[in-house]
Formats: structure tokens, C-alpha cells, sequence
């Protein structure tokens, strides 16, 4: 079929011949790195090295858009730091060989977890930091705080959580139950170590009372 | 390639015309422009989601808790989203927050201390003229609505995390009569 040329600066119009019938056909490239297999005998790749570096360039930005936009609305990977979740997940002190992890952010939707999520939050003194626990209360729920014979009830719109690492963990028992707005997503796999990969599951800690 | 057959009726002649003018239908051709118009649209969508997420958005208020400055309803805000990450949020600043009573709702309010400040505030407006005065924790904020009577704010629910915080609010651009900032309580 024939196609009117876009005038680029580094337009080119070839024509070639299919072989075996009289129809003309032409390809033509932009500046752009394009590749019209409307010939299929014949593919002409043409490109100048400025338009190379703007497609490359153009590539990168739209790369990074759609990579950001699946980060903060479906599926984000994380490094873990810190122990707090020892034997789950592990840091070591080189960030490159510590846990990565998958986290799902589609929970973020209507805020519906269940009790043994591993949730990514922000601290609630230090909005930077990052931290990741399990999910050991529910709002509305009374749990029983592990020192002591205490019984708390969590309050709406809040939740409370806890290290699997207890003796090295920094959670709901220092700085209370955590509302629900500041949780970033849900873990659900480990993509790394290769040892450690698959899912985490939801688990409940063996000598914690179920809260009710 | 079709191989013809012979049409052994005027039905199957019929038919026959058909999937021949259906086979000459560029149909590769139409699934590329329809792919690359589709990944078009999701670039334009992902654009529009890293803009309104990151950089700038727009708010619709609802609520009596802010007024004088935001009305009932109908007022469009713009919503910065850049400076609550940076930490360029302060006292005076109308920021949009989700509610540590519900997470799914977004409330807008008037920030009126940082953490490390003395905040004293009306314990039962138009009641009683009681106060209290609270000193924030550290990295949370203390949020009031304009309009004391009728809000529902850190007086009830407490000083809040900074992390709540998606947006500071300044500038209205609807209604036009009252196009331009929201004015800052010192």
C-alpha cells in the first residue's frame, strides 16, 4: 500500500518491488528508529546518530513512566534491610546480598489484610523509612501484648504489627498500633537469594494467643 | 492462500466470495496500528497517573470542616505533591491527608504544628472555652480544620503520622470568583 512520506528532517523513501507483483511498495522511516515490515522481502533500516541518541532518550523516559506507574499501583521490589524479620527474611550488610522481595500494592485499594500479612510501612517517626512486619492485629481487634498480660484493643484504622525477630525488632510494642494509611504493600514473594525464593506465606506467630 | 473450490451453488459461491474478500483484508496490518494505538493510550495513562501522583494533582474538596477559606463543595484545588516528600510542609499549610480513622478517605486540613511544637487547642469549641496543650511527637503532625465547630481533626483523633500527608493545597482554581491562594492563618 502506499503511504505520502512524513517530512522529518532525516526522512528517507525507498521503494522496492515485491517479488512477484507489479505493486510498488514503499517503506519509510522518520527520525525515529522504525521498522515497517510492510515489505516483506526487503527491511530498510535507516537512522542518523542524533536521532539515535533522541530515540534512546525517548525510550529511557517512557521506560521509567510505565515503570513507576506499575511500581506505585501493582507490583514493586524491595531490599530488605535490617533483622527484624530474621528467619523470613534476612539483610546482610551489603545491600546487593540481602532478601529482595515482591510487594503487591493492589491491597492498597480498599485496605483489606488479613492477619499474618508481611506489610511494607513508613515509620511513623521518620516518614522516610521503610519498615516491613507482619500483621499481628486487625482494627477493632484486642490482642494481648507479649511482655506483659496486658489487653489492648487496636483501634479503627489502625493495625498492629511485629517483628518475626522478636529481640531484634522495632514495632507496635515501642511505638503503638500504626494507622493503616501508612502501609506501602503486601510482600508476597522472594525473588532473591535463589535459596529463598517463593512465596511468604501468611503465618501466625506459635506462641502469640489469635487475638479475638 | 485460498484454494478455490468449486461453488456448487449460488450459497457457496456466496461463501466463497466472503472468505476471499475476508482474507484480503490487511488484517496484520490492522492489529499493528491497533497495538501501537493502544500503547499509546497506556503511555498517555501512565503520564497522567506519574504526573497527578508525583508532581502535581487536583483536589475537590467537600466538607464545612475548612471553611472560610474552602467552601462546602464545588472548589477545585491544585494539590503539590512534591513538597510533602521533601519535607516542605509547615505550619500554616493546608495539606491533604487519609484519614487515621479510615484509610480510604482523604481529608483536608490546616496544619497547625510540627513535631517538637506546643499546640494549644479549644478541647470543646463553642461549649466551653477549655484548652489543652499538647507538645507533638516526633515525625507527626497536628491538623486542625478552620472551622472548630464543626471538624473532625486531631482534637478527636490525635497528632498524625507525617506519612499520611499526599499534598499541600494553595492555590484554588475554581470557583473563578475565587481563583487564586488559599490564604495562609499565621
Amino acid at each position: 500500500p502506499r503511504r505520502p512520506p512524513r517530512n522529518r528532517s532525516k526522512a528517507l523513501v525507498a521503494s522496492l518491488r515485491l517479488h512477484g507483483t507489479e505493486e510498488d511498495c514503499s517503506c519509510f522511516c522518520t527520525s525515529e528508529v522504525q521498522i515497517l515490515p510492510v515489505c516483506s522481502d526487503r527491511i530498510v533500516l535507516i537512522m542518523g546518530a542524533r536521532s539515535q541518541l533522541w530515540s534512546i532518550a525517548k525510550m529511557s523516559v517512557t521506560g521509567g513512566v510505565i515503570g513507576v506507574t506499575i511500581s506505585d499501583r501493582y507490583v514493586t521490589v524491595v531490599a530488605i534491610k535490617g533483622h527484624s524479620m530474621h528467619p523470613t527474611m534476612t539483610a546482610t550488610d551489603s545491600a546487593l546480598r540481602g532478601d529482595i522481595v515482591l510487594a503487591e500494592k493492589a491491597c492498597l485499594d480498599q485496605y483489606k489484610f488479613s492477619r499474618g500479612d508481611v506489610i511494607l510501612f513508613k515509620c511513623p517517626s521518620n516518614h522516610k523509612e521503610v519498615f516491613v512486619k507482619r500483621l499481628i492485629g486487625l482494627p477493632g481487634e484486642w490482642i494481648q501484648l507479649p511482655a506483659s498480660s496486658e489487653i489492648i484493643k487496636v483501634p479503627q484504622g489502625h493495625c498492629w504489627v511485629e517483628g518475626d525477630n522478636a529481640a531484634r525488632s522495632w514495632d507496635s510494642r515501642s511505638f503503638g498500633p500504626i494507622p493503616l494509611g501508612l502501609i506501602n504493600g503486601r510482600v508476597t514473594h522472594i525473588i532473591w537469594p535463589p535459596s529463598k525464593i517463593g512465596r511468604v506465606e501468611r503465618k501466625w506467630p506459635e506462641d502469640r494467643i489469635p487475638p479475638f | 492462500k485460498i484454494i478455490p473450490i468449486e461453488p456448487s451453488s449460488p450459497s457457496a459461491a456466496a461463501m466463497s466470495r466472503f472468505v476471499r474478500r475476508l482474507a484480503g483484508i490487511p488484517w496484520r496490518q490492522i492489529a499493528g496500528e491497533a497495538s501501537s494505538v493502544g500503547l499509546l493510550m497506556a503511555q498517555g495513562l501512565c503520564a497522567v497517573h506519574v504526573v497527578s501522583e508525583h508532581v502535581l494533582g487536583v483536589a475537590f474538596p467537600r466538607g464545612p470542616s475548612m471553611l472560610p477559606a474552602l467552601n462546602m463543595a464545588g472548589d477545585v484545588l491544585l494539590t503539590d505533591k512534591v513538597s510533602p516528600r521533601r519535607g516542605w510542609v509547615g505550619p500554616g499549610d493546608v495539606v491533604l491527608l487519609l484519614s487515621p480513622e479510615d484509610p480510604r478517605k482523604i481529608v483536608a486540613k490546616r496544619v497547625l504544628g510540627m513535631e517538637g511544637d506546643e499546640v494549644t487547642y479549644p478541647v470543646d469549641a463553642g461549649n466551653s472555652d477549655a484548652t489543652k496543650t499538647v507538645v507533638v511527637p516526633q515525625g507527626h503532625i497536628w491538623v486542625q480544620g478552620d472551622n472548630i465547630y464543626s471538624s473532625n481533626d486531631s482534637r478527636q483523633f490525635g497528632p498524625v503520622p507525617y506519612g499520611l500527608v499526599k499534598g499541600k493545597m494553595s492555590y484554588r482554581i475554581w470557583p473563578p470568583s475565587r481563583i487564586g491562594s488559599i490564604d495562609s492563618k499565621e
